[in-house]
């Protein structure tokens, strides 16, 4: 039994001077679903590229279903589906030949090659250089899925996708992490795709994880927002001072917003010095806890959502 | 080796090869197709020699040969120097392609994330060059044989299988060279140009040699020197020393190409 899926020790890689991943320690487990974010250039398709002996390290190792990865071992390949962010195919073949070409490769015929194309309502008999993005891109998911891989690595899977077509993607994914265990290795700067399929996170940041956890103990450990209305006016400032909260706004004259860093319970309690009327706590989303993961940096947040995938 | 890295390869530069093979089966054909009529009148020949200067023969390799011959007709009008410049730049366009090319466009992660070692793609790019060549030196020497059928020209077999292995090794070394280039590149155009350079290069050096006896001895460095294609058509024998040079060269550039294939960085 495999004990990791994909795991890294100490991984570096470096372009001559230039910053690739920086001593990066993980792992994956069966069954996981990982998520690794960070903004565009922080180094996750360096990781990746690593990861499927596409580029040799530095220093450091990593592992497949616990074998060293070794540029010239492809023994482990076949368990694995690889969708890449910015999708490079034969321009002059059909999306037919770019399926049997990778199924002669595997030397097995796809298992859910028909599903897939009517799920995604794909045209294979149409050449590459006429395909959208989109379609481009369903084209590499399919390539990807059809031999029911152990391990998806997904590399932006989604990037410069409308959000129909990147629903429809990440609907086929959820459903074979339920269906078959699949494990995932997802990277991604769009946070709410991590949120929505990710069990476990790790943060990229200029090439070094700077945090690795469960998508729930990111989330818990983050920002909530204590919002309540009071039966009675009441002024922000007056609880400005309660421990562990970072600040006040007044929303209305009877309504405050409190951001609360730590000490939940005694924010709350302490909140509620006068008969309230509504009482709402709201998490931050993964989104917000990625800006803060920055902002503690004194950093600048990264680029927004705007689909910019590509090597780093 | 697979050969489905090796169909693929070949069925990306299809066009190509058309092309390739069709121009040189038309120019074999129609190089055999007038030879009569100049073989038939020595006496225009010679005149025609006598209006060159020795070093515009030199410059086309016809120093010394004879015209009158099916070897000297050949190697004068097509096989020296144009022959060589059209298949060299066939299979170094080819060979730039197949590794520098695939990882420039970003199409070499397809066949690498799957099941098969770098070794195997790299040997089998390498069947899929070999088998380009072979293709492309019968559409030269199966043309002169049937052309030379058809207008009553004595083209001798075992002098066309001799010239289609020699042509083969001229090929491959020309070809290996360029495959590993391709596999230190990250750019199929960088290939192209340093390769078409050194061709070029090689073929001033060869020039440069046959004009003056003091620099005679730069004429070893070319490739073109150790290609004789009209004693291999006239006398059915090959120099040893165009077995060797080829021969090492088609030999030693491939292995480079592998081993540092197996090696390098695989992004674009």
């Amino acid at each position: 039994m495999t004990e990791t899926v994909v795991r890294c020790e100490q991984l570096t890689r470096r372009y001559g001077k230039s910053r690739g991943v920086e001593d990066l320690t993980f792992e994956v487990r069966p069954g996981q679903v990982f998520g690794f974010l960070g903004p565009n250039g922080a180094g996750k398709t360096t990781t990746i590229r690593c990861l499927l002996g596409l580029l040799p390290a530095t220093s450091g190792k990593s592992f497949l279903f616990d074998r060293e990865v070794k540029l010239n071992d492809a023994s482990d390949r076949g368990r694995i589906g690889y969708v890449p962010g910015d999708v490079a195919l034969y321009p002059a073949e059909t999306g037919q030949w770019m399926i049997d070409y990778v199924s002669s490769l595997r030397g097995t015929r796809p298992k859910s090659e028909a599903e897939l194309i009517e799920r995604l309502s794909f045209d294979p008999t149409r050449k590459v250089k006429e395909l959208s993005k989109g379609n481009r891109q369903k084209l590499a998911l399919i390539v990807a899925l059809m031999h029911d891989p152990e391990l998806l690595m997904l590399d932006e899977p989604t990037s410069g996708l409308d959000p129909i077509i990147q629903q429809v993607i990440f609907d086929i994914i959820a459903e074979r992490i339920a269906r078959d265990g699949t494990t995932v290795f997802l990277s991604s700067h769009i946070l709410s795709e991590v949120e929505r399929v990710c069990d476990r996170v790790g943060v990229i940041r200029e090439g070094r994880l700077v945090a690795e956890e469960s998508t729930a103990e990111i989330i818990a450990k983050a920002i909530r927002t204590v919002r309540v209305t009071y039966d009675e006016p009441v002024r922000a400032e007056a609880y400005a001072a309660i421990p562990g909260v970072e600040s006040v706004t007044q929303v209305d004259e009877r309504t405050v917003a409190a951001k609360v860093l730590s000490n939940l319970d005694g924010a709350v309690h302490a909140l509620l010095d006068h008969p309230i009327h509504d009482l709402q706590v709201t998490h931050a989303s993964l989104e917000e806890i990625f800006f803060q993961y920055y902002a503690a940096n004194g950093e600048a947040p990264p680029a927004p959502s705007t689909d910019e995938g590509g090597a780093s | 080796m697979s050969w489905s890295i090796v169909m693929a390869t070949l069925r990306q530069r299809r066009t190509s090869l058309l092309w390739y093979a069709t121009g040189l089966a038309t120019y074999s054909w129609f190089i055999v197709w007038y030879f009569p009529q100049f073989a038939g009148n020595q006496e225009l020949m010679a005149q025609i020699e006598k209006m060159f200067s020795q070093e515009m023969l030199a410059a086309f390799g016809a120093s010394g040969m004879n015209f009158g011959s099916l070897g000297g007709f050949l190697g004068v009008e097509y096989l020296n120097i144009f022959w060589v410049l059209i298949v060299g730049f066939a299979v170094i366009i080819l060979a730039g392609k197949v590794i520098a090319g695939d990882i420039e466009s970003g199409t070499m992660e397809v066949t690498l994330t799957q099941p098969v070692s770098r070794f195997t793609v790299a040997l089998s790019r390498y069947v899929a060059l070999v088998v380009y060549a072979v293709l492309i030196n019968l559409a030269t020497v199966l043309p002169i044989s049937v052309a030379g059928a058809l207008y009553d020209v004595k083209v001798p077999a075992d002098a066309m299988l001799l010239l289609f292995g020699v042509g083969m090794l001229v090929t491959l070394a020309i070809g290996g060279f360029a495959y590993a280039l391709s596999a230190f590149s990250h750019s199929s155009g960088r290939v192209s140009a340093v390769c078409g350079g050194l061709l070029g290069a090689m073929w001033l050096l060869d020039f440069i040699s046959n004009v003056n006896k003091n620099t005679e001895f730069m004429g070893k460095l070319s490739l073109f020197h150790y290609w004789k294609p009209a004693t291999i058509i006239d006398t059915v024998t090959a120099p040893a020393s165009t077995w060797w040079v080829f021969g090492i060269a088609a030999v030693v550039f491939p292995a480079i190409a592998i081993w540092q294939f197996m090696r390098r960085d695989v992004a674009a």
